[in-house]
């Protein structure tokens, strides 16, 4: 490389590229930072999404509960079963999309609702309140089954323990979110520290580079200018005491010929 | 002075980096592209842009002072640390700002002091980095930009001048082309043959390569958290001190054995004194930790003694025990083990026995001429007397060691470090030895010291790595004439 055309070029271009890759480098580590921050907020509709549907599973049971136990409707009698098995499956697809930590949360969870479903198959099982359908019916009602009691007393323990529970699974979901949200307010500096690299890398060679131009192109120009003041004016020997290179070295041979030409002549 | 040549030598220093970020690069990416491979790409990138910047404007120049030399020589080890800092950086994890630098300039001075926690959990490729950082530390950065040079004139001389200290010089006999050639080939020799026996004593190779660059540097890091006690094996261990120990000893010395040259390893009074320092050393470790019943047989601490005696007088600092539990007496001699060191002319840091064998000469030589006033006695190496310029050099340098490691330690207890915890980390550091002892203890890391103590550590690590007088010069170079 000899030209001070092509040096000042190629250190044009080395700033121009480097303020391109930390261009680069900013908007590769922001969408990085953008995709930690929509991962987490998919995480957390997701969580609430899950939660709505556990809720959802076990207010249907207990409906379903209502209407075969208190109301006394046989028809109810298999969709006990069918909301406890989507229930269940609302647990299942839930567990699977939970973190390994949260594990514990639904053991427990599908325990409980075990034995919500046992206190209802109990009932089902010993065909209780078919029987006691049929005497009642005989009977006039005077041998009635008091389903409220049975509610009240048998089965809402095992229902507020499930809820209980879901609420648990759910704060659980909730705070695992949390630590990962800090952990990203906490490290968002990390992301910019290429940029922040590149950029401290780009002011150490723009200060190189202004120099080095000071050094070779500026500092040889201004001392030619002044050496051939001082030839014009008093005549003193033209010097240039700075380092020359590339077309500033041919211009001040060609000054230089041009002040000894005349004096050779004479 | 010309700062625009300074500059360009430190570029063309910082090449040899780049070049050695783009092979761990490389390592990352056949590891499965981990994830420091964008760090070292990146990294390598705007050192590669540092480097060349200054070579497109810069003319090339065969003569530089003594006072560029001297410039070039600390500018380059600075810059390369502030340099060997942005992969580390990039990457994250356990790396602050002051983290970073801290791991950046232990591996280049090759001290071998960590900062992290869990090794374990960095990608391949900022490990092979780490190890590249202290394998090119350990002849000299400078060192490394000269062997990939060509011969530019007396600049090279006046480099390797610089770089070597004046104790090495000694066994160097030859034009400095050729110098520069027995350092490079003894030293890349040297890895290759402990990476070979590291493979066949059981190692698998990336780690045999990173611990035989870490031994044959002297600088102790290690891939594993639990360092080399992890692959308890008395093999690994003894070739591991085989090859920490030929490191210790001057390399002028190893290829005039190999040569087989009048000054070779056999001949050289210092490495006799120095393999005796080591053996008596280990012996009596031994004998201390068996008698108060540390270790059941004496089989057992003579191997834990002579692991750990080779490692810090070599000032590696690999360990193999847990040295805060032995015996005060045994601490006592590893603390003189880590402030004498290994011989001149080799990738150990520290004291060097040349010089404690010549103050002690010099004591002797002092006492008789008490006696025998009229007497005149000469200190001789080898039996060669020694220039009474070198030997001031040398009283100055001791005097100057031992003022830099009670300034570390006073610095170090302001700060809240307790007394033994402040001194052995200021003389682990200043004799590049890496581990100390209590909250720097062998199997310890420097992670819960402040801040400031650890920024006064990098410091002194430096320092002792240019023997003092170099960085000193630095602050005064305007008053130099």
């Amino acid at each position: 490389m000899t030209g001070i055309r092509k040096r000042v070029t190629i250190g044009f271009l080395s700033i121009v590229v480097l303020l391109f890759f930390s261009g680069l480098v900013s908007l590769f580590e922001l969408n990085n930072m953008s995709g930690d921050i929509d991962s987490i907020l998919s995480s957390n509709r997701r969580s609430i999404e899950l939660s709505e549907n556990l809720l959802d599973g076990i207010r249907q049971y207990d409906r379903a509960v209502i209407n075969y136990a208190v109301f006394r409707d046989s028809m109810y009698t298999d969709s006990c079963r069918v909301c406890y098995e989507n229930f269940s499956s609302k647990i299942a697809q839930a567990r699977s999309e939970a973190t390994k930590s949260a594990a514990p949360l639904f053991d427990s969870l599908q325990m409980v609702a075990s034995e919500l479903r046992d206190v209802v198959d109990d009932l089902r099982k010993n065909r209780r309140i078919e029987n006691l359908l049929k005497l009642d019916d005989m009977s006039g009602g005077a041998l009635s089954f008091d389903g409220r009691t049975w509610y009240d007393r048998h089965y809402l323990p095992a229902y507020n323990a499930a809820s209980s529970s879901i609420m648990r699974v759910m704060s659980h979901a909730q705070s695992s979110l949390s630590p990962r949200a800090e952990r990203l307010s906490r490290n968002a500096y990390r992301a910019v520290t290429p940029v922040f690299i590149s950029l401290v890398v780009m002011i150490v060679i723009l200060l190189m580079f202004f120099y080095f131009i000071m050094i070779y192109a500026l500092k040889p120009i201004v001392e030619m200018n002044k050496s051939l003041g001082d030839w014009i004016r008093y005549k003193l020997p033209f010097t240039v005491k700075s380092e020359c290179r590339d077309e500033l070295q041919e211009l001040k041979d060609k000054i230089d010929s041009v002040i000894n030409t005349p004096k050779m002549q004479k | 002075m010309r700062y625009s040549v300074v500059i360009r030598y430190i570029g063309i220093v910082e090449l040899v980096l780049a070049a050695f970020m783009l092979m761990s690069a490389t390592i990352s990416y056949v590891s499965n592209v981990d994830s420091s491979y964008a760090p070292l790409v990146m990294s390598s990138l705007l050192t590669l842009l540092l480097g060349a910047f200054p070579l497109i404007f810069v003319p090339r120049t065969d003569r530089i002072s003594q006072k560029e030399g001297y410039c070039i020589v600390v500018g380059s080890w600075i810059v390369s640390s502030v340099v060997g800092m942005f992969p580390y950086l990039m990457w994250g994890g356990e790396f602050t700002i002051i983290n970073a630098w801290f791991e950046s300039v232990s591996g280049f001075t090759t001290t071998g002091a960590s900062i992290l926690n869990n090794i374990e959990a960095l990608p391949r490729g900022l490990l092979f980095w780490r190890m590249s950082t202290c394998w090119i530390g350990g002849i000299g950065v400078v060192m490394f930009a000269l062997v990939i040079l060509p011969s530019i004139g007396k600049s090279k001389m006046m480099l390797s001048n610089v770089e070597i200290s004046s104790l090495a010089r000694d066994n160097f006999n030859y034009r400095t082309q050729t110098l520069v050639r027995i350092i490079i080939s003894v030293y890349v020799g040297m890895t290759i043959i402990t990476t070979i026996a590291l493979k066949l004593g059981g190692m698998c190779w990336f780690d045999a390569v990173c611990h035989a660059m870490s031994a044959c540097s002297t600088c102790g890091f290690s891939t594993k958290n639990l360092s080399i006690g992890y692959f308890n094996s008395a093999t690994l261990e003894f070739i591991l001190m085989c090859a920490m120990a030929i490191a210790g000893i001057h390399f002028g010395l190893i290829y005039g054995t190999i040569t087989r040259k009048p000054n070779n390893v056999f001949r050289s009074e210092i490495t006799r004194i120095y393999f005796a320092m080591m053996g008596t050393a280990a012996l009596l470790i031994a004998l201390s930790l068996w008698i108060a019943d540390i270790y059941p047989t004496i089989f057992a601490s003579l191997r834990h003694s002579l692991f750990q005696v080779v490692s810090l007088t070599t000032t590696t600092g690999y360990a193999t025990a847990d040295c805060n539990t032995w015996t005060p007496f045994a601490i006592m001699i590893l603390l003189f083990c880590s402030i004498v060191c290994a011989c001149a002319g080799s990738t150990s840091g520290g004291l060097k026995v040349d010089r404690l064998v010549l103050a002690i000469k010099m004591l002797r030589n002092k006492l008789r001429s008490q006696q025998h006033p009229n007497a005149i006695f000469r200190t001789k190496i080898d039996g060669v007397a020694q220039d009474q310029d070198m030997l001031n050099t040398v009283m100055v340098y001791i005097v100057a060691f031992m003022l830099l490691i009670l300034t570390g330690t006073f610095i170090n207890t302001l700060f809240g470090c307790d007394l033994l915890t402040g001194f052995s980390a200021s003389l682990a550091c200043a004799s590049n030895v890496g581990p100390g002892f209590g909250e720097v203890g062998t199997l310890d890391n420097y992670s819960a010291l402040p801040m400031i103590v650890k920024m006064n550590l990098s410091f002194i690590m430096l320092f002792g790595r240019l023997e003092i007088f170099g960085l000193i010069q630095l602050f005064f170079i305007r008053w130099w004439r």
